[in-house]
């Protein structure tokens, strides 16, 4: 398959401002429409009501294809010092097409040929938002927005240990708009303050005392999430918890959930926190979905996005730099580290995730297991928490996984013999939907974000919409949309990019 | 201009930064006596670029000094900007190079104009270069911001490096001040300059040249509680074990390094050192990169744009293909492999000489603050002054990565280097296509 990063000779020909979508198959979830044959009509950039002349407006043949809203994904690493990191610690990885960490133009340009047309970077350390935003910029096509690692900041950890709530707010806020942040993540809650003290090793629960104070990780997550509530940011606290990898770290997602109990929260990668065994010891280790899904599917304030890990070879980053010391003093792989002032900081690693590998599996079938076992598609996004657990072009595989249980049955089939065995994924006959697999791609994201004017198809949206040719083989449908549309231009055809307009910065509160 | 001056300053100066070295001390007030708190480094950089400044302020129209030649002869800048996007448009291979001195601002434009002319990238600098290469591919990189250092580490270890030639206040900033409660700070320098006079809490451990990669892998080995082997030089083991004392009572460890030679086993075997000491115990190395102002922000943008920090072969948003062994700027120029430069600020020394020993058949422009120090015009070449660094706003990064809002005390009547640049491009982008096997 092709995938031309450049706009093609002639692919900069002005976009009609208004046109029709005509006859498509319709999923917009948001809308309760299931694949309905309906108009789509667009002027300025917005989906508008049918006129009552139709005159001006050009027509686009989508009949016998899917029409579903532009992609937005909630949780992917795509600039800043750590993506640059990465595409500099495994320059064998730069030689592929496309590149394990892509440039930013490239980044926007792929996304936008795969359907994607919103994107946020999930860990940006407020020091390095000036930077990341003027990477950003550079960004073609696509929507983006940074969420800010606010807490690691010296000052709210403080206000924090204090329980100083209005200065916590004011902090909290006035980082998100020096940053022009979109949200506030947290990483490994309070593990900074330990990686820095150098007490390794001795932060694995959430109820130890941060070094020279009483706030522990669970009053962080329970204070920090009531004020990211209370400041009115779209999207809610965005929380990597804590012990990200290791065995045995169920509980501390478990724990984490129950502790933001009534309280709006966002769990980021759940798959590399979902598993069962003891202490560093490979043997034992495997899924601790079961009791997690069985938790979540009850408490509707928590949603989340999975961090699928799919086989190959990658990079992982991370703004927990415990999490990436240890997986590289385990693997012994290269290792980029950076601690930054007065907050956290960052560990970048390359990693090959293979299907015989035992831990490498497990991996894999604990992320569908989250797919395939949670209840309600609007509380989970599909992600790989790229490039963590894999490039974010692997999404249609994940795609065909999630909705072909005999593609999926055969992928099962080549993996580690002790996973197949062991893991309940072979039990599991579940598929999703073309209308699930939008909900978790588009209206989910879109609307545990809190954008009301993205991931839906009704009136007033941005005319992000992605066009389909149906195809039993879902990865190859997903992989290569007919058209893309963003703002209303058309951005990618059969694969190739055809212009490059600027995207906007989203961002969560006016600049003061 | 920035008159926020006095309360933080203490001074009625204007409060500016310096960019004379990657530490940009954003702390300096301009005076009519001079650039307080500045090094002589940065003193300087202001006497040269102020006087200059006045000069061109004060200065008739018509006797105004030139900011533009071609082949050494003074020219309008309007018909040097049109010869030099003639003479870049029509070359067969251009390279881009220089970007460590400029404002990421600037960087910015001259990729942009080097992906219109198809140019390959290159800062120009082994140790910018360095940052791409093979050390942090093999082992990585451990690093803090300078801040870290200053405000943690009980142990700071110059690493065959003195910060006082490259980075001279960098010692006044980050290592001289107290730590947190009065905790006491131990230095060490191992190499052959002490660094700072030796003291009760300063130790100077004698390294001849070329031993540093003996030392530090002797010193991973001890760390990891590995016997060292029989034949070990005793000088090398008596520096080893005053090393792993001193950091096994320390509680947080600093290499102060340079960016370790060209080779790039003595950056090698210091990553893997501190990664193995950060195992264990809080640790980072503080690579003193002695390259340009901004060379961290030549290396982000870059790597943004192509994939990585240099030896770019053809500026390429979509991913250029990072050739370390056969794109630097200076191989290129030395291989016959380009046919116009430009260069954007100053160039490193090794790329200069490539320069003047490919003789004649290489055009090069060059667009900088200040007029090269030219020797005879060997060639075409074409000279367009831009204002000072000093005198930029901008933003820059500093050595460590973090970006600093460059302040200047002063507005410049020149335009500034990006201003340049983008008039370049803009008549680039007008000029008509060569025709066919039409070289200058």
């Amino acid at each position: 398959m092709s995938h031309g990063l450049r706009a093609s000779a002639d692919g900069d020909r002005a976009e009609p401002n208004r046109f029709v979508l005509v006859g498509g198959t319709i999923h917009d979830p948001a809308h309760g429409r299931d694949g309905v044959v309906d108009d789509i009509w667009v002027e300025n950039g917005r989906i508008v009501t049918r006129p009552e002349s139709p005159q001006g407006f050009a027509r686009i043949d989508a009949g016998g294809r899917v029409v579903m809203p532009g992609g937005v994904d909630l949780h992917s690493h795509v600039a800043g010092p750590k993506v640059a990191a990465g595409r500099r610690i495994a320059p064998q990885l730069a030689r592929g097409a496309p590149a394990a960490v892509p440039t930013i133009h490239a980044t926007g340009a792929l996304y936008a040929a795969l359907g994607y047309t919103t994107v946020f970077d999930a860990a940006i350390a407020t020091a390095a938002a000036d930077i990341a935003h003027f990477e950003l910029a550079d960004l073609p096509i696509l929507d983006k927005g940074i969420y800010l690692l606010a807490a690691d900041e010296s000052g709210v950890l403080a206000a924090l240990d204090h329980d100083d709530r209005p200065e916590v707010r004011r902090l909290v806020a006035a980082a998100m708009r020096g940053g022009r942040g979109y949200a506030v993540k947290v990483a490994n809650p309070g593990g900074p303050a330990f990686w820095k003290r150098g007490r390794r090793g001795d932060h694995r629960d959430l109820d130890t005392p941060l070094p020279g104070m009483s706030l522990t990780g669970r009053t962080l997550l329970e204070r920090l999430a009531l004020a990211v509530q209370e400041i009115g940011l779209p999207h809610p606290l965005h929380v990597h918890t804590a012990n990200l990898g290791l065995p045995g770290n169920w509980r501390t997602l478990l724990e984490t959930m129950r502790t933001l109990d009534g309280i709006p929260a966002h769990l980021a990668h759940v798959q590399f926190h979902s598993y069962s065994g003891g202490d560093l010891d490979e043997g034992t280790f495997g899924s601790g979905v079961a009791p997690l899904v069985d938790h979540f599917n009850s408490h509707d304030g928590l949603t989340l996005d999975v961090g699928q890990v799919l086989f190959g070879d990658t990079v992982a980053m991370t703004g927990d730099s415990a999490a990436a010391e240890h997986l590289a003093h385990a693997t012994g792989v290269p290792w980029m580290s950076h601690d930054l002032h007065l907050e956290g900081g960052c560990g970048v690693l390359p990693i090959s995730y293979r299907e015989k590998s035992l831990v490498h599996a497990w991996q894999w079938a604990i992320g569908l297991e989250w797919f395939l076992t949670t209840a309600d598609p609007w509380r989970l996004v599909l992600s790989t928490d790229h490039p963590n657990g894999a490039h974010f072009r692997a999404y249609p595989l994940l795609m065909q996984l999630l909705g072909d249980e005999a593609f999926r049955r055969e992928a099962l089939a080549r993996i580690h013999p002790a996973v197949r065995k062991r893991s309940p994924l072979a039990g599991i006959t579940r598929e999703y939907s073309l209308q699930e697999i939008c909900i978790v791609t588009r209206a989910a994201p879109a609307r545990i974000a809190g954008l009301a004017t993205k991931g839906h198809l009704g009136v007033g949206a941005d005319a992000d919409i992605t066009v389909y040719r149906p195809d039993r083989d879902l990865a190859r449908m997903f992989a290569m949309p007919a058209q893309v549309f963003k703002a209303g231009v058309l951005v990618a055809e059969d694969g190739e990019v055809r212009s490059l307009p600027a995207g906007r910065t989203l961002t969560a509160l006016a600049a003061g | 201009m920035n008159r926020d001056a006095s309360a933080a300053a203490g001074t009625t100066g204007t409060r500016c930064t310096c960019t004379a070295c990657p530490l940009l001390c954003d702390d300096i007030s301009l005076t009519p006596a001079g650039a307080d708190r500045a090094c002589d480094l940065g003193r300087a950089a202001f006497a040269a670029a102020l006087p200059s400044l006045a000069a061109d302020d004060a200065s008739p129209a018509a006797s105004k000094p030139a900011d533009a030649w071609e082949n050494g002869r003074p020219l309008s800048r309007d018909a040097a900007v049109a010869r030099a996007a003639a003479t870049l448009g029509t070359g067969r291979c251009v390279l881009v190079t220089g970007l460590v001195d400029a404002t990421l601002e600037a960087i910015v434009a001259a990729c942009d104009l080097a992906e219109t002319l198809d140019a390959a990238i290159d800062a120009g600098h082994p140790d910018v270069a360095a940052v791409a290469g093979p050390t942090i591919a093999r082992a990585g990189a451990v690093t803090a911001d300078w801040e870290e250092l200053r405000d943690r580490a009980d142990l700071v270890i110059f690493w065959c490096v003195d910060p006082g030639a490259s980075h001279p206040r960098f010692i006044e900033r980050f290592v001289a001040p107290p730590l947190e409660g009065g905790r006491p700070r131990r230095t060490i320098a191992v190499g052959a300059v002490p660094v700072i006079p030796v003291a009760t809490h300063h130790q100077h451990l004698p390294l001849g040249d070329g031993r540093s990669v003996e030392l530090a892998r002797c010193l991973h080995l001890a760390c990891t509680g590995s016997d060292l082997h029989a034949g070990v030089e005793a000088s090398l083991v008596t520096a080893c074990n005053a090393l792993v004392a001193a950091i096994r009572s320390a509680t947080c460890v600093a290499f102060v390094t340079s960016s370790g030679g060209p080779v790039g086993l003595e950056a090698w075997s210091i990553a893997h050192l501190v990664r193995a000491i950060a195992h264990r115990t809080p640790a980072f190395q503080v690579p003193l990169v002695a390259a340009g102002t901004d060379a961290a922000g030549a290396a982000a943008v870059c790597t943004w744009r192509y994939g990585a920090a240099g030896a770019i072969s053809r500026a390429d948003r979509a991913g250029g293909r990072f050739l370390p062994g056969e794109a630097t700027a200076a191989r290129l120029v030395a291989r016959g492999e380009v046919d116009v430069i430009l260069a954007v600020g100053r160039l490193g020394s090794d790329v200069e000489q490539a320069i003047a020993a490919a003789g004649p058949s290489l055009a090069v422009v060059r667009i900088a603050g200040a007029p090269a120090d030219r020797g005879p015009v060997m060639g075409r070449s074409i000279e367009l002054r831009c204002a000072d660094t000093l005198l930029t706003a901008g933003t820059m990064l500093r050595g460590d990565g973090r970006s600093v809002a460059v302040a200047p005390p002063h507005t410049s009547p020149l335009p500034s280097l990006r201003d340049l640049l983008v008039m370049v491009h803009q008549a680039v982008a007008k000029a008509p296509p060569p025709a066919a096997g039409g070289h200058p």
